[in-house]
């Protein structure tokens, strides 16, 4: 049974047709070919697939894909200012050392985003339970939680710039 | 995966209407995070459609209404977590919610879907248990109010009426002078799935003798329930170090009793023990001189969430 799903994505307008009972993965990668999304373990468990839905962050394969009419949903594509950049926290990942194979690391991107706009200024025990959703079988997350505490400071010092 | 259909209800209205169409099997959808997950299990058994109740105003939010605490069904996780009346009036609730430790899932799961979905290992029910809530529920006959204790049927089964929405759950705040824990032995620290947790709370009267205690033990019992029979034990009594191992012994042998012996009784109910007397040594504390006396005994392996 296919719908019409209207919605705002990474901030444009889109509308496309998909059978109801696909998720928003797979809408994500399969019909709207944005493949930055992984998909780990289909079941909750890992976080590869994160996107912020609304603002705050969602595991994409639990999310049905005609739940997100009329919202407005944020993938990893969707985070640097221009295309073909790096926002500041995917520059901080790849500085810190927080990607090795990669493959969680758009969810991570996504969760340490999420926990930097509700918190700004988390200790790293509060940016370890931002990612408590996020597995990464390769860092040992030191390098990632560096990474998101890094870019909350710069932000802060920005913001005091200002 | 099996194919079905969407709609999405704008009122309850609206969704007992849609949840009670004649010839079309319907599955309610609020956060999604365990119906997907059956979904992909292949677990879920067939339906047409899911009506999606996850947008519906009036299920969502917290309140006062009149001397009651009011939670919407669909009121997600991380709004429990977050909410002011919950800390101050029950936060062992929102200790509960907060134990799931993930975002991803404490941004989607609702309180109503954790009750209706009725896992015997969930988190928010023993605590709503514990608080003696009532569910509010929305039937095509109208509405009608019942105990979660008895919506609670056993693992993966709840006693809804058919065609039955929960729109809320009401329960009376938590006084001042009552204390409140909630404590979880997981498999591992983050996501989900508890293999015992346990929800107390406790008022001492001025004399230092106990006033009231409450235990709820889940993912024990065949349904989470209030131990009443260790409370009964606890009530009049003054706390000591004693008292609580003889109350950890009580709850431990009901256990056994009621589940019978399995592979697993042994380390159960000695964990579940041990839950026991930490719970109420946060709930009801012992007089000071009692205090030494505790920390020499047995095991104290349990992982408090505070
Ligand atoms: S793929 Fe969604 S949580 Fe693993
Ligand atoms: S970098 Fe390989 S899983 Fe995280």
């Amino acid at each position: 049974m296919n719908i019409q799903i209207d919605f705002t994505l990474n901030g444009r307008a889109v509308s496309i047709d998909a059978p109801a009972h696909v998720t928003l993965l797979r809408l994500l990668r399969d019909y709207l070919n944005l493949t930055g999304t992984k998909e780990g373990c289909a079941i909750g468990e890992c976080g590869a697939c994160s996107v912020l839905l609304d603002g705050r962050v969602v595991n994409s394969c639990l999310v049905l894909a005609p739940q997100v009419s009329g919202r407005d949903v944020m993938t990893v594509e969707g985070l640097a200012p221009v295309e073909g950049a790096m926002s500041d926290l995917q520059a901080a990942f790849v500085k810190y050392g927080a990607v090795q194979c990669g493959y969680c690391t758009p969810g991570l991107v996504i969760a340490g985003e999420a926990l930097l706009r509700d918190n700004h200024f988390p200790t790293r025990d509060e940016i370890n339970d931002g990612i408590a959703g996020n597995l990464c079988r390769c860092t040992g997350y030191q390098q990632i939680v560096d990474a998101i505490e890094q870019t909350a400071r710069q932000r802060a010092a920005a913001q005091v710039k200002e | 995966m099996n194919s079905f259909g969407y709609v999405r209800a704008g009122s309850i209205d609206e969704a007992v209407a849609l949840l009670n169409t004649p010839g079309v099997n319907s599955r309610a959808l609020a956060g999604g995070t365990d119906l997907m997950v059956a979904v992909r299990a292949g677990e879920a058994g067939s339906f047409d459609r899911v009506v999606d109740i996850s947008t519906i105003p009036d299920l969502r939010g917290i309140a006062m209404v009149g001397s009651r605490a009011r939670i919407g069904a669909a009121t997600t996780f991380s709004e429990i977590m977050r909410s002011g009346l919950i800390q101050q009036h029950a936060r062992f609730l929102a200790d509960a919610a907060h134990s799931v430790r993930t975002m991803q899932i404490t941004n989607m799961a609702t309180l109503g879907g954790n009750v209706a979905n009725a896992a015997a290992a969930a988190d928010t029910p023993p605590v709503l248990v514990c608080l003696d809530a009532e569910a509010i529920i929305a039937t095509p006959a109208g509405q009608q109010r019942m105990p979660v204790a008895s919506l609670l049927r056993g693992h993966l089964k709840n006693t809804l009426p058919a065609g039955g929405l929960i729109v809320a759950f009401e329960f009376d705040p938590l006084s001042v002078d009552t204390r409140n824990t909630f404590l979880k032995l997981g498999r591992r620290n983050a996501l989900t799935i508890s293999r015992i947790n346990m929800a107390a709370t406790g008022r001492l009267q001025a004399d230092g003798h106990i006033a009231e205690a409450r235990l709820v033990a889940g993912a024990c019992f065949s349904r989470p329930r209030r131990a009443r029979e260790v409370e009964a034990l606890l009530q009049g009594r003054l706390p000591s170090a004693a008292l609580f191992a003889e109350a950890g012994q009580l709850l431990m042998r009901l256990m056994v009793q009621e589940v019978g012996q399995r592979w697993s009784t042994e380390y159960k109910a000695l964990a579940l023990a041990a839950m026991v007397e930490e719970a109420l040594e946060t709930v009801l504390p012992l007089p000071a001189n009692e205090t030494e006396t505790v920390r020499s005994i047995g095991v104290k392996s349990v992982e408090s969430m505070r």
